[in-house]
């Protein structure tokens, strides 16, 4: 799954780059990308709770116990900076959208979010590889 | 002579594929943005654990 949230992190990098190239629909791929990415985070939201839920189940002491709800907060922050990062970027694309023009700090905008998938990435990783 | 005339019809063979794929884009739907996702629930979540942790080791 980890290899899932790169691909779209990679991909809306991508599309980033050709929202810059291709002109009149550049506002409409940058808002296509923000769906990926929104759809990417509604997956990571779903499965962190079933992974946390069955890590904590397979525990066999109460020490791993706690390092499984540790990492577990950790992957949930993972999860809130993907959010807040992507609210800030569909606010922009909101506002572009209503003038029909793509905003001029979207590459700062794509970069936020794609390293804040990645990061999730590695926190939905991390529990994965939890005994 | 007839190659000639097979590469200016795949020429407008080519330009007429590129006006059709050009004007599908303009009449395309504007695509709408998603609703947010949901907002991070680490309370609830963590609440959860420690009922499955507490029911496991009683602590």
């Amino acid at each position: 799954m980890m290899d899932g949230y790169l691909v779209a992190g990679i991909v809306l990098l991508l599309m980033a780059f050709g929202a810059g190239a291709c002109g009149g629909s550049a506002l409409d791929v940058a808002v296509r990308s923000a769906n990926i990415a929104g759809t990417t985070a509604i997956t990571a939201h779903d499965e962190i709770r079933a992974l946390c839920v069955d890590a904590e189940k397979r525990a066999s002491t109460p020490e791993a116990g706690d390092v499984v709800i540790a990492t577990c907060d950790k992957a949930e922050d993972a999860y809130g900076a993907f959010r807040a990062a992507w609210l800030t970027m569909a606010a922009a694309l909101r506002t572009a959208m209503l003038v029909n023009k793509t905003p001029d700090n979207l590459p700062a905008l794509v970069a936020a979010v794609t390293d804040a998938a990645k990061n999730l990435a590695d926190a939905v990783e991390s529990i994965r590889a939890l005994p | 002579m007839i190659d000639t005339i097979k590469t200016v019809f795949q020429a407008i063979l080519v330009a007429l594929g590129l006006a059709e794929k050009i004007s599908d884009a303009a009449t395309a739907p504007k695509p709408e943005l998603m609703p947010a996702p949901p907002p991070a629930d680490k309370d609830a979540l963590d609440r959860e654990l420690h009922e499955i942790h507490k029911q496991k080791w009683g602590k």
